[in-house]
């Protein structure tokens, strides 16, 4: 245990007071700690624990590709028009409509930073042209586009839960649209309701003056690469039995390759070089947290922490989890949801763990808006406009404690809500 | 040289350190290495010489036949269906160098999935090898590999493919799991065309029983357990009656219907062999354990179990005495003994007799040494 909380304070140290990224503090941790347990230099390990998340850093790399091939070739700022244009008359409609589009790049690619730099970024002069505050607009956008993250079918807080404990990843689309769907409901219409609906009132419709109502057929054909996706990654786990599952980066790919005839010729190089820049982080940290946890349990310490955890009174533990795993957020969502969430689900297995394991996804997803790093918070201020990214934090408080809460309510009726969804165990 | 090429180069030069010095070491594991038996065979067999399809493929292993004068039944144990297993591995090697086989045929394969043996897995901090000290003074050196199939001979495995013939959906881990791809498909994914390999042995042969020898972590349901597909329930229960007579306690599982490709039920559905799967208890394999070393593998001693026991969740009794590979090989080589027995009153016809196998008193007695020299 004392070797766990000595990396991370170096990690503490490295990020806060040297500014390092936080995938190389991750990763210089994981090297410190196998001195600190006193294997000195474990290069084979090092290199093994880069190799812990090889799968979902491939999606994240061709799932940002094709994401930001949809936003170079105008798709999704045809989609933003298209939304608003046909729920203009009514300001529900249309939070409906930005509720699917704030959270599809989330739910496409697992990562709440993909969503608030692209559909967060179109989006947000929508909101504020229709009287939100800027602040306001910030903490919508990041907190839907973690609700996203956490939603279906990339959620990889939960691929990384279910790896930790021998479970596939296969099953949890519903429990996970359960648990993030009121809350980004909620969240929508209690911050950006009253504004759009005065709004509505003064002007009689949404539609703003510098809003087209005419679409060309090339637009409307641009999202063809999208509808694809969307249908194969949909078809695959419907019918798994007749579709060959040519794996989530292959369809990324494919949807990229379909996107590019979309894509202006001058920008096309642009978009492979925007997307490589946006992956990098997102990988250092997913290397780095690999190496971290390879020392883990190489040094022992993953059993202290598990045997650690399993001990504490059960009851307590859904409680435990709902306060400390969003704090850990400051090793990133998947940090907290592989240190933290792994011990915690493995207590209590048993109990509809498909359930158990997408809530605690949803506790560490919402780390992505704890301070001092707040990656979906500092993106989304980025986006908005607003220097302090914690000025974004204080209208978010509210809808951050009722995911909190709806996920521990979901939790604790695990086995009503498996029945409920028709999961038999 | 600008100040950006510079740093670029340092960058360079670290990463490729990394790769070359982490990398070596995986290179090596990588490596298929002779089977540690010293004892002469005759002929050396492969699985390919049975299934074509693994000629010169990394899923092609050693297959050991042992004859007696006598002509009778046979018998398969397979050892190292996962890798990870140590005991599994270790009680095939000993009965590859104690069995004298009197009547009928006995074969052996150590390493059902060779390509496991040759993985390491990911986040694990699992050590390269183990070793065992022998009564010479010197030490036998194993490899520990991984449960899975090596990803660089099965890579990209789907995220689902429905298991053959049964249709039920296996996940991309299960894909690379040598005991969820029976009976196999000599066409399919590597780990698949391994399967089909041993399953086409097992048919060409005419084997009549099949003993997969396994480990599991203390907190699994299934452990110290004896599985036996349906038509294996008498040959289990005669088994089971005799090995409590020498103290030994299996729990008996009955083999499930609906959990498909595992050597109990997919072997026992699909050939005319009856096959039985053993479970023993070994620590290194659990997420509760400390540090992995070649003590704990070997002695299955670890100060994270111990503290695990006031939990609850442990399946069997644990003290700091832990349960070593004399424990765990001996409760597997009693179990082959007994089996093999039960068989032969089952099946009269097609007996199989053979001596030298040493039992759990005569191994935890001694040591694993004494019996790989
Ligand atoms: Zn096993």
């Amino acid at each position: 245990m004392i070797a766990l909380l000595l990396m991370l304070a170096i990690f503490g140290l490295l990020t806060f007071w040297l500014k390092l990224p936080r995938g190389i503090a991750l990763f210089l941790s994981g090297v410190l700690g196998t001195f600190i347990g006193g294997y000195g230099l474990a290069f084979r390990d090092w290199v093994e624990g880069m190799f812990v998340f090889f799968d979902p850093i491939l999606i994240v790399c061709t799932a940002l590709l094709f994401l930001k091939s949809l936003e170079q070739s105008g798709t999704l700022g045809f989609l933003r028009n298209l939304l608003l244009h046909y729920t203009a008359k009514s300001p529900a409609a249309f939070l409906l409509a930005m509720v699917f589009f704030l959270m599809l790049p989330g739910a496409m690619t697992g990562l709440s930073s993909a969503a608030v730099l692209t559909t967060g970024a179109l989006a947000a002069p929508l909101f504020i042209e229709r009287g939100l505050t800027v602040k306001k607009t910030g903490a919508l956008i990041a907190l839907l586009a973690i609700f996203g993250m956490i939603a279906p079918p990339i959620n990889l807080p939960v691929m990384m839960l279910a790896n930790g404990v021998d479970m596939p990843f296969i099953g949890f689309e519903k429990s996970l649209l359960m648990l993030t769907l009121p809350p980004a409901l909620i969240t929508a219409f209690g911050m950006a309701y009253g504004p759009l609906l005065r709004y509505k009132k003064t002007y009689g419709t949404l539609l703003h003056t510098d809003t087209k109502d005419r679409f060309t057929f090339s637009q409307w054909l641009s999202l063809f690469p999208l509808l694809m996706v969307s249908v194969y990654i949909l078809v695959i786990r419907l019918f798994p039995n007749f579709i060959h599952d040519i794996g989530v980066p292959a369809v990324f790919l494919f949807g990229t390759l379909l996107s590019i005839p979309f894509i202006p010729s001058s920008k096309r190089l642009e978009t492979f070089q925007l997307a490589y820049r946006s992956s990098l982080p997102v990988i250092a940290i997913l290397v780095g947290i690999g190496v971290f946890l390879q020392t883990l349990a190489l040094i022992g310490a993953r059993g202290d922490l598990v045997v650690s955890t399993l001990l504490l009174p059960l009851p307590l533990l859904p409680i435990g989890a709902a306060i400390v795993m969003p704090f850990f957020g400051a090793l990133s969502a998947f940090g907290s949801a592989t240190v933290l969430g792994v011990p915690i689900l493995l207590a209590m297995l048993g109990k509809n763990e498909i359930v158990v394991g997408a809530a605690l996804s949803l506790f560490a997803g919402l780390g992505d808006m704890m301070p001092p790093t707040a990656l979906a918070g500092t993106f989304a201020a980025e986006v908005v406009g607003e220097k302090n990214y914690l000025a974004l934090i204080r209208p978010a408080l509210p809808y951050i404690a009722i995911g909190l809460v709806w996920g521990l309510l979901v939790l604790w009726n695990a086995g009503f809500v498996s029945q409920l969804l028709g999961m038999v165990q | 040289m600008k100040r950006e090429t510079l740093i670029g180069l340092i960058y360079l030069i670290v990463c490729l350190l990394f790769t070359a010095l982490g990398g070596y070491p995986l290179y090596l594991q990588r490596q298929h290495h002779p089977i540690p038996v010293e004892k002469v065979f005759g002929k050396r067999h492969m699985l390919s010489d049975w299934a074509s399809w693994l000629k010169g493929s990394r899923g092609d292993t050693d297959v050991f036949i042992l004859e007696g004068s006598e002509s009778g039944g046979a018998i398969l144990i397979l050892g190292g269906t996962h890798p990870d297993e140590p005991a599994s591995f270790v009680s095939s090697l000993i009965a590859l160098n104690t069995i004298q086989v009197e009547k009928g045929r006995v074969f052996i394969i150590p390493r059902a999935n060779a390509s496991g043996f040759t993985a390491t897995e990911p986040g694990e901090g699992h050590p390269a090898f183990y070793t065992i000290p022998l009564p010479n003074g010197n030490q036998m050196k194993i490899q520990f590999g991984s449960r899975l199939t090596n990803p660089l001979d099965q890579w990209p495995t789907p995220d689902v493919q429905p298991h053959k013939p049964s249709g039920q959906l296996l996940s991309v881990k299960d894909l690379r799991n040598l005991n969820r791809c029976f009976p196999g498909d000599s066409c399919g994914l590597f780990t698949e065309r391994v399967a089909a390999g041993i399953t086409k042995l097992i048919r060409d042969e005419k084997i009549g029983l099949t003993i997969d020898l396994h480990e599991a972590s203390l907190e699994y349901p299934v452990i110290n357990a004896l599985v036996a597909h349906e038509k294996g329930l008498e040959i289990a229960s005669e088994a089971l009656l005799e090995l409590e007579m020498e103290d030994l306690h299996y729990s008996f599982e009955p083999s499930p219907k609906k959990l498909r490709g595992l050597t109990h039920r997919e072997l026992g559905d699909h050939t005319e062999t009856v096959p039985f799967l053993i479970e023993t208890a070994n620590v290194a394999q659990g997420r509760l354990r400390g540090r992995t070393t070649h003590e704990m593998i070997t002695k299955g001693i670890d100060a994270a179990y111990f503290k695990a026991v006031a939990t609850g969740l442990l399946k069997v009794p644990y003290d700091q005495n832990g349960i070593p590979l004399e424990v765990r090989c001996g409760r597997h080589l009693s179990a082959v003994i007994q089996l093999t027995h039960a068989y032969n009153l089952a099946h009269p016809s097609e007996k199989i007799l053979f001596t030298g196998l040493p039992t759990y008193t005569e191994l935890t007695q001694s040591s694993v040494g004494e019996y790989l020299k």
